[in-house]
């Protein structure tokens, strides 16, 4: 009966004494294949390989060359001499076929129309491990197999699949196609000529297919150095010469004019950056190989612009199609950065072609393995040499250990200790909010108090920031004057624990510890260190802690792994598990940090409204969070949480909005640069500041899966707060100006999260993306990681943050008047100026006062109702305005003495110390020195301070209308003795909550200023004694207590409650309850 | 279901961009002193006055003070001169649009005067008025830290004083330092001059600054503010150079004598380290007349001559605009060959007074917008403490027009006040004493306050 089967010619091409020959012939010729012919080509004479032949394929045909011009000479050579068959089987002499092989290959060839078809090769001596199931390939001729070295055959790689190269040792070809294709290329002897005709008939619409069930052992004996190269044209010539100019030759000729020129200027571009790098390593052969390649090509070019012409008429697919089939980018690029980023130079320069060790062993892991003419080809790397290195590329182990990092953190401890040697036992200058606090007993006295000294004096209830400080003085035992201390030393190291804790579980130990270290190093907390900030600093301290929370509570992919735990009754454990636990502790945090810093409410409204954005833009696969109905449960909760600031704001009308802060000079908050870089301060001002922002943006690129979905998150949120810095400093958004510096802090914690998520992108995404620009984009980063932290080094040397050793304030001996007892200080400049806070003025000018000199503790934090110091503010304001020449008259009433203008907070000392300049209204000074009964006393650059020619004490009287007022009563108790028949004065707000008793009877009160209470002595007795009282119902002590009340029942709900009750039932504690999932609901209604 | 990573991408992009944009635009100097002080909504101002002499040639004269408003104001005047024993206080009301004059020397004996007034509320204004010759200064509203002076001349039968008043309550520093045709000199004598509060202090400089006709003067003051008052005493006339704080690089003298046997000059002093170019075009009727120009080296005066001038024809008042490469002090010195008048170069305010305080009316008087957009001119004419006429005009930029042409009749000037006022500082007016020959004693605006 007839053969159906098509006609295949097995073509053997020899060289020398072939180790393997009588066994690749002996496994063709066990073909179970009908119409399969043998053709042994033996290329350079040899006279044995007849005789060799014959002992085991006797029915071969042996064509004897004269000489060895390569492999592909020798296939063209075979191809001429058949006639009729239907596809050729091109063989190297160190295989071993399966007996199956043939047949299953021209069988995969019929069922999917292919041209080309490649069997799977195993190892010679081990057929379990996988060699090649086809290979790919970039724009720029380079290979890369599709699988691991030493990568075991589970079956995992048996699917047939199109590929873009078929491995050389065993290739079956259809014959019109090679005829149409001219054969192999005889430009190349060999190295590369697998490429070159695979590529050619990708062109011209072939289709090139792997066939995993057809199985060949592979000797490579050229790649285990068995055998040397000896072809024709090639003894001269290194394999990586051979391997870049046939790679050039492929490049030159693959593609239509306009892409060739593109690729091989990029070609170009890269050959002379690796030049460039050999050349510094002193890599002669690698630079001699480059420049020998593209001289190659330069003499060649008239036979290139011939092969040009030739493949255009066989030419199908366009270069778009071909690109799609290829890997994308620069494989070898890649590999050379992502080794570069682990490595280091050295083993980068390695893994480039070539320099990789010529011989590793028969493993596999070779540089030197078989290419598509094995018998000839001496270097395989060309080949395969891309897709071997990257697996051979270890694991970056820095930072990595357990040891490594606890190392780095003690390191980092150590550094900052001594970063902070002097803030330890330094005089703390009275700058920013570091007024001597007073003792625990009257800071808690100043949260429960009835009246306080603020501005002219208020009744407004007492700030819950004082309820705070008390509190934390507890833990110090009272010393209070810890306190401020620990927060300069302490706050940013906790911040930088609260990022790496934020990043816990989303990505490695070693971007959490970077994270950690860009928090610590980014300007937002050093420079509120540098000026005394610690209202902000507990926001620095705090903020990563919250950021986790409310990203918890939004559910954004990466955080909350687990779910809440079910419903359990307040006061019982677990309930803080539960989603309203959670949602309570997140509350309590920010309600915390918000006494100290009310911007922090609106720092979690940005947070919240950008990661909502983000959300809209990029939305994530599954969230059941409910954004606004947590904004508001935050809103309602936190001003619950701090009533007496809500009454407080409640009442101040148009003030309200300045509870999150005082208007700053436009003129003086950072640019867009200092913005960018989260600079506003003296830190990070320089080129050393961009790097965090780059970095940032770089991890926000490169960023891929979960990451991306918390990174876009971060850049919403960074973004939005700068918008909201930009809007409100420029006074855009009326009297809402949150603290610019609190919104710093978030943008802080937002670049300290994208530098961690970085970190991961170089770990995990850049590693599995193709090459491109995302290497050289890691490459930056990873030069740009090492170099931002030195920046940081550099603000440790003062040990102190630059923070001043003296302050202006402090300086002013002149504030005492001669003759009062008790008098005020107005100080005026720009709010972040100010040692104490005040109230605006006008953008850029706040004021506030002090009592009896200096400020102390008790003008740390000041009620957003100006009140009766509207006076006052009104008073400068006029002046500013120009609309009075008499504005000491008009400050007498409430008893300042003086006026403190401060462009500065602290003196500017070349060289020594410096603290920003900002400001005041540049037509301030001339109004105050317009003005008839004020005196400048002193005048610096940074400061003025004005005499006020009418001030005559807090508390004075006269004897008439036309006599001059004076000073009485004792500062401490507030009596002394007044004269019969003259009128006193109060300079305390609000009147009605002071009486002045004269012999135990109170005297009728009434105003000559509107504001200010005057009573009229008796004129019975020429000198009387009088004291004037406070006389208040204490509501805000109520109050106070109140709220002490609501934050203690909150926190006893989080199972203390039920942890105490035996405490009160007098009973063991019942079993002890589940956690979360674990227990059910009907089990928790049982125990309720 | 994933989307693609550009849509926040590009959103970043925009929003970073949009806050950069939007800090640029939006960037904010610390606004300049604000010059419209004590306007009428003040609850409280002061004016100051220094310059009148009783001992340096004959600068006699009175303060008048103008209530431009419709409501009375009370005026505390403290008075204080050199060589006198105390300071005198006087009060009086200012009725509703009335005027009421001070005569130093009928307060206070002494040599040099000041006067520092206080008044319940804002605008009322203050003018010094040189009884013999018409030559007027405003008084101001506060003490400045620099002043510029220029056209001084001290060569025979001329004398220049500075008249320096402190008018706050702590002493004041100050140094003086002059620039002349040969070069700039700071005296020691002048260095470090010291002025107690609310004190008086007469410098003449003929003493350091010899023979010269043509030189200018700076004061710096070193701590404090002062009022400065140059007196020029020329031959038979005298005058009060109130110079400036600002110095300019461009500015206008639109009533200009060339009547014959009249002298004009523009004298110009270069504070500055550079060279400046300075050029006067005239405008004269429909004459076509050259670009007068001269280069004044740093730290140098020089003058222009305009009448007598080859160039220019006797032809009744030129208009004369200045433009230099480098901020000068230009004061424009008038009169004949028996003496010469300074008068500086004016300042755009936005609210301009001219009050005819002598009642002989003026030669000639006008206005003109000194901004770069048309300026809305509302004004009122009060007279014997009424208002007797009230408008608003339009005026194109660079124009200049005629109060009395705005007024139907210049006469209606005579013994008048004139309060002008603008939304923007675009005003500045000048005027001219019916005067033989004509032009050469101007008038002086008050500073709007």
């Amino acid at each position: 009966m007839e053969s159906r089967a098509p006609a295949v010619v097995a073509v053997v091409v020899t060289t020398g004494p072939g180790p393997g020959l009588e066994a690749a012939l002996a496994s063709i010729v066990a073909q179970d294949y009908g119409e399969l012919s043998l053709l042994v080509v033996a290329n350079g004479s040899d006279e044995h390989v007849a005789a060799r032949v014959a002992v085991v394929a006797p029915s071969a045909f042996v064509k004897i060359l004269d000489q060895n011009r390569g492999f592909a000479a020798a296939c063209n050579e075979a191809s001429l001499m058949v006639e009729g068959s239907a596809f050729f089987l091109f063989c190297h002499d160190d295989v071993r076929l399966d007996p199956d092989c043939v047949g299953l290959m021209v069988e995969a060839a019929f069922r999917t129309n292919a041209g080309v078809v490649s069997p799977k090769f195993v190892n010679y001596e081990d057929p379990l491990v996988l060699l090649h199931v086809g290979e790919t390939s970039d724009r720029f001729g380079v290979v890369r197999d599709r699988v691991e070295p030493g990568e075991i055959d589970h079956g995992q790689q048996d699917l047939e699949r199109d590929v873009f190269v078929a491995p050389g040792g065993v290739t079956l070809v259809r014959c019109d196609l090679f005829r149409t294709l001219r054969g192999f290329d005889p430009l190349i002897p060999l190295i590369g000529e697998d490429l070159d005709l695979c590529w050619r008939a990708q062109v011209a619409g072939a289709r090139i297919i792997v066939a995993p069930q057809a199985r060949v052992a592979h000797r490579e004996t050229i790649a285990t150095g068995e055998r040397a190269m000896g072809a024709r044209g090639t003894r001269h010539a290194s394999r990586q010469l051979l391997q870049r100019r046939h790679q050039l030759l492929v490049v030159a000729t693959g593609w239509r004019f306009w892409r060739t020129l593109l690729t091989m200027v990029e070609l170009l571009v890269m050959d002379v950056m690796e030049a460039g790098l050999a050349l510094l390593g002193r890599d002669s052969d690698r630079v001699g190989a480059i420049v020998g390649s593209w001289t190659w090509l330069f003499h060649n070019r008239q036979r290139i612009t011939e092969r040009r012409r030739q493949r255009r008429d066989t030419r199908v697919l366009k270069d778009s199609e071909l690109l799609r089939l290829q890997d994308a980018g620069a494989s070898r690029l890649q590999r050379f950065f992502l080794v570069l980023v682990r490595e280091g130079l050295e083993s980068a320069r390695g893994i480039l072609p070539d320099q990789l060790p010529e011989t590793e062993g028969p493993s596999g892991e070779t540089a030197d393995g078989v290419g598509f003419a094995a018998a000839f080809a001496e270097d395989e790397v060309f080949d395969e040499g891309i897709g071997l290195s990257e697996s051979r590329v270890r694991p970056s182990r820095f930072l990595t250990s357990f040891r490594t990092q606890a190392l780095v953190i003690a390191a980092l401890a150590l550094l900052w200790a001594i970063g902070a040697r002097n803030l330890v036992a330094m005089h703390l200058p009275l700058i920013g909010r570091l007024a001597p606090l007073d003792s625990w007993w009257s800071t808690w006295r100043h949260f429960f108090a009835s009246w306080s000294p603020n501005g002219v004096g208020t009744g407004a209830p007492g700030m819950p920031g004082y309820g705070i400080l008390a509190f934390a003085g507890t833990f110090v035992l009272g010393r209070m004057g810890i306190l401020p201390r620990l927060a300069l030393i302490a706050a940013v190291p906790v911040g930088a624990i609260g990022v790496a804790r934020l990043l816990k579980g989303r990505v490695s130990n070693r971007a959490r510890i970077v994270a950690a270290v860009a928090y610590m190093a980014l300007p937002s907390g050093l420079n509120m260190i540098g000026q005394g900030r610690v209202d902000v600093l507990a926001v620095v301290a705090g903020l990563p802690f919250i950021v986790r929370r409310v990203l918890d509570l939004l559910d954004v992919p990466g955080f909350r792994q687990t779910p809440y735990g079910e419903a359990v009754p307040f006061g019982h454990r677990g309930w803080r598990t539960t989603e309203a636990g959670q949602r309570m502790s997140a509350i309590m945090l920010i309600a915390f940090v918000s006494a100290m810093a009310p911007a922090t409410l609106v720092v979690v409204v940005i947070l919240i409204v950008g990661v909502t954005l983000a959300r809209a833009l990029e939305p994530d696969e599954s969230s059941r969070a409910t954004p606004w109905r947590l904004l508001g449960s935050i809103v309602v909760n936190v001003a619950i949480f701090l009533l007496p600031l809500t009454i407080d704001t409640a009442i101040a009308g148009r003030r309200a909005l300045g509870v999150f802060g005082t208007i700053r000079g436009p003129w003086s908050v950072p640019t867009f640069s200092d913005l960018l870089r989260g600079v506003d301060g003296g830190f990070g001002n320089n080129w050393w500041g961009w790097l965090w922002p780059a970095l940032a943006l770089a991890a926000l690129i490169m960023t891929r899966r979960q990451r991306r979905a918390i990174a876009s998150k971060a850049a919403m949120v960074a973004t939005l707060t700068l918008l909201v810095i930009t809007v409100s400093d420029h006074h855009w958004l009326g009297a809402f100006a949150p603290d610019l510096d609190v919104l710093l802090v978030l943008y802080g914690v937002m670049l300290a999260v994208l530098v961690g998520l970085g970190v991961a992108a170089l770990e995990n995404d850049v590693r599995s993306a193709g090459f491109g620009w995302r290497q050289v984009l890691a490459a930056t980063t990873v030069v740009a990681m090492v170099l931002a932290p030195l920046a940081w080094l550099v603000t440790l040397g003062s040990g102190r943050f630059d923070l001043p050793t003296s302050s202006i304030a402090e300086s002013l001996s002149t504030l005492a008047p001669p003759t009062a007892t008790q008098y005020r200080v107005l100080w005026l400049g720009d709010p972040s100026i100010l040692p104490v806070s005040g109230w605006t003025v006008a953008p850029g000018l706040a004021a506030a006062t002090s009592m009896n000199g200096l400020p102390g503790g008790d003008g740390l934090f000041s009620s957003p109702s100006s009140g009766t110091t509207d006076t006052i503010i009104e008073a400068v304001n006029t002046a500013l305005q120009g609309r009075t020449v008499n504005l000491g008259q008009l400050l007498a009433p409430a008893g300042i003495s003086a006026i403190v203008v401060m462009n500065a907070s602290a003196p500017q000392l070349a060289g020594v110390e410096s603290s920003p300049v900002r400001e005041v209204p540049a037509r301030l000074e001339p109004s105050l020195s317009a003005q008839t009964d004020l005196a400048l006393e002193l005048s610096t650059s940074t400061v003025q301070v004005y005499a006020n020619a009418e001030f005559s004490g807090v508390i004075r009287e006269r004897s008439s209308k036309s006599a001059p007022w004076s000073s009485v009563l004792s500062p401490i108790t507030n009596a002394g003795s007044v004269t019969g028949g003259d009128q006193v004065e109060a300079g305390l707000a609000p009147a009605s909550a002071f009486s002045l008793n004269v012999n135990g009877h109170a005297l009728a009160r009434s105003s000559l200023d509107g504001w200010a209470g005057v009573y009229t002595v008796p004129a019975s007795s020429p000198s009387v004694t009088a004291t004037l009282s406070l006389h208040r119902f204490p509501l805000n002590g109520l109050l106070a207590f109140l709220t002490l009340l609501m934050w203690s029942i909150i926190w006893l709900g989080f199972g203390w409650i039920h942890r105490l009750e035996w405490l009160f039932t007098g009973r063991a504690r019942r079993a002890r309850h589940t956690r979360g999932p674990r227990r059910s609901r009907r089990e928790v209604d049982n125990d309720a | 279901m994933r989307r693609s990573g550009w849509p926040l991408l590009l959103t970043v992009v925009i929003i970073l961009a949009a806050v950069g944009v939007l800090n640029v635009k939006g960037a904010v100097t610390n606004p300049v002193p604000n010059p419209g002080a004590a306007g009428p909504t003040a609850e409280s101002s002061a004016l100051y006055c220094t310059g009148l002499s009783n001992a340096h040639g004959d600068l006699r004269g009175i303060v008048v003070f103008i209530n431009t408003t419709n409501a009375p104001r009370q005026v505390l005047v403290h008075a204080v001169a050199t060589n006198a024993a105390s300071a005198v206080a006087t009060a009086f009301t200012l009725g509703p649009y009335a005027r009421h004059v001070v005569t130093p020397t009928n307060v206070l004996v002494g040599d040099t005067y000041a006067l520092a007034a206080q008044v319940d509320g804002g605008g009322v204004s203050a003018e010094q008025v040189v009884t013999r010759y018409g030559t007027t200064a405003p008084c101001v509203n506060e003490g400045v830290t620099n002043w510029y002076g220029s056209g001084f001349d001290t060569t025979v039968g001329s004398q220049a004083l500075l008249s320096v008043y402190n008018p706050t309550a702590t002493a004041a520093v100050f140094n003086v330092t002059t620039f002349s045709p040969s070069g700039f000199l700071s005296p020691a004598a002048l260095q470090g001059v010291s002025v107690g509060p609310h004190a008086e202090l007469a410098l003449n400089l003929g003493d350091e600054v010899v023979a010269t006709q043509n030189f200018g003067a700076q004061v710096t003051v070193l701590r404090g503010s002062l009022v400065v008052v140059g007196d020029q005493i020329s031959k038979d006339t005298s005058s009060l150079n109130y110079g400036t704080s600002l110095l300019a690089s461009t500015g206008a003298f639109p009533l200009v004598t060339t009547a014959n046997r009249a002298v004009a000059e523009v004298r110009i002093a270069n504070p500055g380290a550079a060279a400046a170019t300075v050029t006067i075009r005239v405008k004269l009727r429909k004459f076509n007349i050259a670009p007068q120009s001269t280069v004044i080296a740093p730290y140098h005066s020089a003058m222009i001559t305009i009448t007598p001038n080859t160039a220019i024809p006797a032809a009744g008042e030129a208009s004369l605009t200045m433009t230099s490469n480098q901020a000068v002090v230009a004061t424009l010195a008038t009169g004949t060959s028996s003496g010469l008048t300074l008068s500086p170069l004016g300042t755009p305010v936005a609210r301009a007074i001219l009050s005819d305080v002598t009642g002989g009316g003026f030669g000639e008087a006008t206005l003109t917008n000194a901004s770069a957009g048309t300026s809305e001119v509302g004004w009122i004419l009060l007279h014997h403490g009424a208002i007797t006429a009230t408008g608003t005009t339009s005026v194109a930029a660079g124009d200049t027009i005629s109060l009395g042409v705005l007024l139907h009749g210049r006469a209606k000037l005579q013994g008048s006040t004139l309060v002008m006022t603008s939304p923007t500082a675009a005003l500045v007016v000048n005027a001219i004493l019916s005067t033989s020959p004509g032009g050469v004693t101007l008038a002086s605006a008050l500073n709007g306050g």
